[in-house]
């Protein structure tokens, strides 16, 4: 008990540290103390004696990237966590029910129409939004009440999505539209202002909170409707609940950063092999690590090469062999 | 007082010839009830209905006093504890995580397990006697020890009422001596025990009353001694049953149940 909360403090710590030390990652050099200075007097509301070239760098560039990092990857590993307790599934990540290739298609829809950069996220989200939406009515309407049919209504709701995509992909303009779409798909932060973060804020803030304040009951969802019904849980609307926050969340994210995959699955995975079922660990755990480790491949991302690379992409690279290690390393199960 | 109340319980899943006709039956405080019948015969539906995990009932339930409509899943679950016949979890937790579980009626959404709560914890842990197993992984444990594990859940729930679906199956002679005991302090203690159970001779150790279910509906209801003869027996399960009877020194009647073949 007492270990897993050193271990928390120690990963907040690891993730201050990283955050602060991407300011001084890029092209432009910049110094940690310029860092501190420009921040301080931020907060201060003073003018600083930094000069405005690294002003614009660190306030314009660098710092809505490193929160969209942070707060992407929370809302994934968050999303993922709670998905894979509700649907009992070590698979299941916030994509299940179609959320990732619903925002796929509206974004690769919007950028068809060449729409400006906030219509793009807006039909992101939407397409995010109504796949979801799509996969909850399929199951309604064959009204069943078993979780399986629901993961198929999204299994469904997702092959349509990507087929969807396929078709706008295939009769894309392949010179200009078509890269764009690629790129899109396969997520970047590169394009994030700080008007984006502070807007998704609040209501992902919202989402990781109900998250966060139905950890116990979402639990006794592991044991299956019928055990936690008689605990005491409002099964349906807890879960009903559960799911729409991560839904949202993850629409949210896909609309800041394109589609990242990975985190969702294998960041919780992580969090409970390190921190254990303890939901009032694992749930922070969860955000931390996601935040941590999405902060550290976006640094590696845009400084690796001349040419940025594909986020989504990196972080599947980057976290196959650092989770391979991590599985070998863990000695009790956490999956019954 | 009555701690639950049947009456005229009817019960059928969507679009399925009734499960439950006309059920009813009353439990005073601290009574024991062991459900009999054959498998299928509706055992585990009446439980599932007077939880409410099943709804789509009709009739009415009354749990002390209350009706059981009028409750919700937490007011239900405070009053009304049950022990399944075994847990398929998707997650391995511990012992103690387990039995921790049975509290999620007394903790306030977004609030994490209080003193309160670690001490009923404990506690049902102690009164089961497996305060060794606290941090073994549930699903590594034998079905005996599970067993107890759902029983130490059920405890930690704190409720005055207490539904046991056949909370001996699958487990060793020890094991179910070791179940029952632990169901006949219960009702010693003033719980109110509704156990369905596949032994008739249960229901001789338990020291309670007797409900025969056949096919949705209650045909015999008494004292152990006076239903549970070889002709009622062989009725309710639809094969010839030879009873054995016996005396427990410190118990008094007790009998064996044989299938005939």
């Amino acid at each position: 008990m007492r270990r897993s909360r050193q271990g928390l403090v120690a990963l907040l710590a690891a993730l201050v540290v990283a955050a602060t030390l991407s300011f001084t990652l890029g092209r432009y050099p910049v110094t940690t103390g310029t860092v501190f200075e420009l921040l301080a007097a931020k907060l201060a509301g003073a003018d600083s004696q930094v000069p405005p070239a690294a002003e614009t760098v660190v306030m314009l560039v660098r710092l809505p990237r490193i929160l969209a990092a942070m707060v992407v990857g929370m809302a994934l590993a968050l999303g993922g966590t709670a998905y894979q307790t509700i649907f009992r599934n070590p698979l299941a990540s916030p994509s299940l029910l179609g959320v990732s290739a619903g925002a796929g298609f509206g974004a690769s829809l919007a950028l068809t129409l060449h729409a400006p950069s906030l219509l793009i996220q807006a039909a992101a989200f939407a397409g995010g939004l109504l796949a979801v939406g799509l996969s909850l009515a399929f199951n309604r309407l064959f009204g069943s009440r078993s979780m399986i049919t629901l993961v198929l209504c999204g299994l469904v709701a997702a092959a349509l999505f990507e087929a969807l995509i396929a078709i706008i992909k295939y009769f894309a303009d392949p010179l200009e539209v078509l890269p764009a779409i690629t790129f899109w798909l396969m997520g970047s932060l590169a394009k994030v202002t700080t008007t984006t973060i502070i807007s998704a804020a609040g209501p992902l803030a919202v989402c990781g909170l109900v998250l966060y304040l139905l950890r116990w009951r979402t639990n006794a969802l592991a044991l299956g409707d019928q055990e936690a019904a008689a605990l005491g849980v409002e099964v349906r609307l807890t879960r009903l609940l559960v799911i729409l926050s991560a839904t949202f969340m993850v629409a949210i994210t896909v609309s800041i950063g394109g589609i990242i995959g990975w985190v969702g699955l294998i960041i919780p995975h992580a969090a409970r092999m390190l921190f254990g079922l303890d939901p009032d660990r694992t749930y922070p755990a969860t955000a931390l690590l996601g935040a941590l480790f999405l902060l550290v491949v976006d640094d590696i991302a845009r400084t690796m090469g001349s040419v940025e690379m594909p986020l989504g992409v990196l972080a599947a690279v980057i976290g196959a062999p650092v989770f391979l290690v991590l599985l070998s390393r863990t000695r009790q199960a956490v999956w019954a | 007082m009555t701690a639950i109340e049947i009456r005229h319980l009817q019960f059928a899943r969507r679009r399925r010839p009734a499960v439950l006709h006309d059920v009813s039956l009353a439990l005073a405080e601290g009574e024991i009830l062991c459900l009999l019948g054959a498998n299928g015969a509706g055992k585990s539906s009446l439980l599932s209905c007077v939880l409410g995990i099943e709804s789509g009932w009709q009739g009415q339930v009354t749990i002390a006093g209350r009706d059981a409509r009028s409750l919700s899943r937490r007011e239900m679950a405070r009053r009304v504890a049950y022990v399944p016949q075994d847990s398929r979890t998707a997650f391995s937790f511990s012992v103690e995580q387990s039995v921790m579980m049975g509290r999620t009626p007394h903790m306030a959404i977004g609030s994490s397990p209080g003193t309160a709560d670690h001490r009923a914890v404990e506690r049902a842990l102690a009164s089961v006697g497996i305060e060794g197993l606290r941090d073994r992984a549930f699903t590594e444990i034998s079905g005996g020890e599970q067993q107890l594990v759902l029983l130490a859940r059920a405890l930690a729930q704190d409720s005055p009422i207490i539904l046991l679906d056949e909370p001996t199956a699958s487990l060793d002679l020890g094991n179910q001596g070791r179940v029952l005991r632990i169901v006949r302090n219960l009702a010693d203690m003033g719980r109110t025990v509704l156990m369905a159970s596949h032994l008739p001779e249960h229901a001789f150790l338990l020291g309670g009353r007797v409900a025969m279910i056949k096919a949705g509906a209650i045909v015999a209801c008494g004292e152990p001694t006076a239903i549970c003869t070889e002709a009622l027996l062989s009725d309710l399960y639809g094969a010839p049953v030879r009873v054995l009877a016996g005396t427990d020194p410190t118990r008094g009647p007790i009998a064996a149940c044989i299938p005939g073949i």
